[in-house]
């Protein structure tokens, strides 16, 4: 039996390197040869360069997604709920009670003075433009009244989050549209709302979360409703960003079904990344190239996340204009709160490097809304 | 580069052993001078400025052997072994034990001496010490004198046992580097041993770090019944890494035709402190006796004297492992209670089978106890976390226990119960069992075994947490 094990042990070591090294993407190692002046020199040093050969090969090992599959699987096995990153504690992953997987997120929040000068100091701008601004709570997939954590002992911080910025936000004055009280007042179970595999709401959601933003704009909500909308359904093909790191048999993937506009659309989209696109909801706002490649799946929705972009609804022309400062959660909330505006702006402040206050006194929008999910670190809260 | 990493597994492993069983087979010169180059690479990979320390490291001892072997003639000879041990020592003491030297000097006189910031190089005292082996074993005439340097480039460098240990004799290896028979069984005796090994060391050892880590380096004071799991979990670990580090140079060394002597013999069973020495690190404490003990006079002096080479063989064996005094208090505590064992006798004295629960509890108390001194960062934390388990200023229990028994019970169980030596029990049943079910308990054990190593490759693939608790070393 020894010698059958070590004739197996010797062949898997000779698939594992051999399917390595041909599916190595030589394009990468040629890269960095060139990077370090290449030539023979290149060579020397991109070899002594062993943190980044390493790296290279943990990449890249062959049939990695299963090897992670068997991982999770073995987790599932032995009732792990809870998997430790190593690299970093907040990428640690852990089941939640509607077997899904979250992050937990253990630092807190703190606004240091600078960043309440800036907050203040928008709504200035805001006010002396007659413009209404908001504070848009995001809610987070956990839940400590309905969706927590599958283990005892295990604390997040996300609610301590939300809550300090909301009363922040509160006690400057601002407007709070709180969706996650929202949600518990419509008996909206977290877990049914959520991804499994990932941390963003799912497109349905993202649809109920527009038409509250809008009910609390005093906008009409008539082409927010859910029965104006048929569902375009892909089963079982978003692995999320959770779920990519413990595998399909530790969570399966989820159905990523997407709420169609049944009534005629005509936007026209662009972003910071040169991307320009015009016509219907699915052909302007959908960029279906994710669903294909079935990779960064929840980007169908605006194509991601940009510095700036905008959504103008040429159906509704006269339609209110609304700054939306966003991190990825709003990037298909966005897609839906155009069908009520004549435009939506929307303004990442994680990668946007210019003056927001001169964007808004250039731009004039009706609306302002800052939508960042506990998620999102606090430097996103310093307004420039 | 470690064994539980995918540079060694895909790209290391599968060359050294094509290079060496394929392409050089049949020329037993240029399969020593590969296995050297690798080594020199695997040491490289993750220190490669301190090859070099290394090389100047064989090549000083290949020069004292060669002269010692010259001047048998006693006095010349010994003054070079002296020459040759303060060297060696000299090296170990620049790099791991000068800044820790001058740190203590400058706080006891209250000087000033600038304190140089120093890399320790990994297995540094793992290759001192057998380069040591191997100059004392020609000067004792144990071994052979070694003529080309590539060979004892060889035997200091040999990469299974390199940044790890076993630290092995230059008697054990000294026919073989020349002269070994590689052969299937061996082979396969080699990749089961390293798979065991890799199992210990990347699903018990590195899951029991987890949760000792994450207790012992709490930024928040953690309860009573915490403090226990976080003790029970770092014994746990120590012992898996080691042993299964142990496991993999053994294995490696096996495939290649080297047969390294054992290193671990399921020490956590042991009923006297004395009887855990003789299945812990077993290279180390029998490198002490050989090198230190006996020729200070061992046991067969008088009393004062006895006590007196125990406290020096205890004091290196602690301050061997790290320049910390946690390092040298918990080397103390075993002279202390290996002195008490010695002096009153009482492994011998105790021998009924009634006193065994007993010697048991009193064994593994002192051995935890040891590890939680060897663990903290200094005798004070070591104080502090002492005071926790013993429920003083803390509470019961509390979120931290209950998170790490809840999300890693089945491993915890399944670490301690492999502890004990249940894996030989099982193999010594079947073995007695008729042809048709021992087959099928072979065949069982063979699909278990690789299934096992197979959920082990995905952790390292995961880039799940992998800790190199060597690096003291």
């Amino acid at each position: 039996m020894k010698k059958i094990c070590s004739c197996i042990f010797v062949i898997l070591l000779a698939v594992l390197s051999v399917g390595t090294v041909i599916l190595f993407p030589a394009q990468n190692i040629a890269k960095t040869i060139s990077g370090y002046g290449g030539g023979i020199r290149g060579m020397i040093l991109t070899v002594m360069d062993t943190s980044y050969l390493t790296n290279q090969l943990n990449e890249n090992v062959l049939a990695k997604e299963r090897w992670i599959d068997l991982f999770g699987g073995f987790q599932r096995c032995i009732g792990t709920k809870f998997i430790a990153d190593a690299a970093d504690e907040e990428k640690s992953v852990c089941r939640t009670e509607n077997g899904g997987v979250s992050f937990v997120k253990t630092t807190d929040s703190f606004f240091s003075a600078e960043m309440v000068d800036s907050i203040r100091e928008l709504k200035a701008v805001c006010a002396h433009s007659a413009i209404e601004i908001r504070y848009v709570s995001i809610p987070r997939k956990y839940c400590s009244a309905d969706n927590r954590f599958d283990i005892r002992g295990l604390a997040d911080t996300t609610e301590q989050i939300a809550a300090y910025r909301k009363d922040i936000f509160a006690q400057l004055g601002f407007g709070i549209l709180d969706l996650h009280g929202a949600m518990h007042e419509q008996n909206l179970h977290h877990g049914d709302l959520y991804f499994r595999t990932d941390h963003h709401w799912k497109p349905s959601t993202a649809l109920w979360a527009s038409a509250e933003v809008a009910d609390s704009l005093g906008l009409d909500t008539a082409l927010l409703d859910a029965a104006q909308y048929t569902v375009e359904a892909h089963p079982g093909i978003f692995e999320g960003t959770e779920g990519q790191r413990v595998g399909a048999l530790f969570c399966p993937p989820d159905d990523f079904d997407i709420p169609i506009p049944v009534f005629s659309t005509d936007y026209v989209y662009v972003n910071s990344g040169d991307t320009h696109t015009e016509g219907s909801f699915s052909d302007a706002l959908l960029f279906k190239k994710h669903l294909q490649q079935r990779q960064w799946i929840y980007s169908t929705f605006l194509d991601g996340d940009f510095a700036s972009a905008q959504i103008v609804n040429r159906t509704n022309a006269d339609g209110p204009h609304i700054l939306i400062f966003k991190d990825s959660y709003t990037n298909s909330m966005a897609a839906y709160l155009a069908a009520v505006c004549g435009k939506v702006s929307l303004l990442d402040p994680r990668h946007y490097e210019e003056s927001v206050i001169a964007w808004i006194e250039k731009e004039q929008p009706d609306y302002v809304c800052i939508a960042l999910s506990p998620m999102t670190e606090d430097s996103a809260f310093l307004f420039r | 580069m470690l064994f539980s990493s995918l540079p060694f597994l895909i790209v290391f492993l599968p060359v050294v052993l094509f290079g060496y069983f394929v392409v050089l087979r049949k020329w037993r010169v240029a399969q020593n001078v590969f296995l050297l180059l690798a080594s020199l690479v695997f040491y490289a990979w993750g220190e490669p400025k301190f090859v070099f320390v290394m090389i100047g490291s064989i090549l000083f001892n290949w020069l004292m052997g060669l002269l010692i072997d010259r001047c048998r003639d006693k006095k010349a000879a010994k003054a070079l072994v002296a020459l040759d041990v303060a060297g060696n020592l000299g090296l170990l003491f620049v790099f791991k034990y000068l800044m820790f030297t001058l740190n203590n000097i400058n706080s006891l006189f209250g000087t000033s001496f600038t304190v140089p910031t120093i890399t320790l190089p990994i297995g540094i005292s793992f290759f001192t010490f057998q380069a040591m082996s191997y100059v004392l074993d020609v000067y004792r005439g144990d071994g052979k004198v070694q003529k080309n340097p590539l060979y004892v480039g060889l035997y200091i460098s040999l990469f299974p046992q390199l940044i790890a240990g076993p630290i092995v004799r230059y008697q054990t290896v000294a026919e073989e580097i020349e002269n070994r028979r590689e052969t299937w069984t061996d082979f396969s005796d080699g990749v089961v041993r390293f798979m065991v090994g890799f199992l210990k060391k990347v699903l018990l050892a590195n899951t029991m770090g987890l949760i000792a880590d994450g207790i012992f380096d709490s930024a928040e004071p953690v309860s009573a019944a915490a403090s226990w799991l976080g003790l029970i979990a770092y014994t746990l670990q120590i012992y898996y890494d080691f042993a299964g580090y142990s496991d993999m140079g053994i294995g490696l060394g096996r495939m290649f035709g080297f047969h390294f002597l054992e290193n671990f013999d399921y020490p956590y069973i042991s009923t006297s402190i004395t009887e855990f020495w003789r299945r812990w690190h077993i290279s180390l404490g029998t490198w002490f006796r050989d090198y230190v003990y006996i020729p200070l006079g061992g046991s067969r002096v008088k009393k004062p004297r006895l006590v007196f080479n125990l406290f020096v063989v205890w004091a290196l064996t602690g301050i061997w492992h790290g320049a910390n005094w946690t390092f040298v208090v918990w080397g103390l505590l075993y002279f202390v209670l290996l002195t008490f064992e010695k002096l009153t006798g009482v492994e011998k004295k105790l021998k009924s089978k009634a006193w065994l629960p007993l010697k048991y509890i009193y064994t593994m108390v002192f051995v935890c106890l040891g590890w939680l001194v060897f663990r903290a960062d200094s005798l004070g934390d070591a104080l502090l976390y002492f005071k926790n388990m013993l429920g003083m200023g803390t509470t019961l229990i509390d979120d931290t226990f209950l998170f790490y028994a809840d999300n890693y019970l089945v491993l915890l169980l399944a670490a301690a119960v492999f502890a004990v030596p249940i894996a030989p029990w099982l193999r010594k049943k079947t073995d007695a069992l008729p042809k048709a079910p021992k087959t099928v308990c072979d065949v069982l054990y063979t699909v278990g075994l690789f299934g096992l190593f197979l959920v082990a490759v995905s952790y390292i693939v995961k880039g799940s947490y992998n800790p190199f608790i060597y690096f003291n070393f």
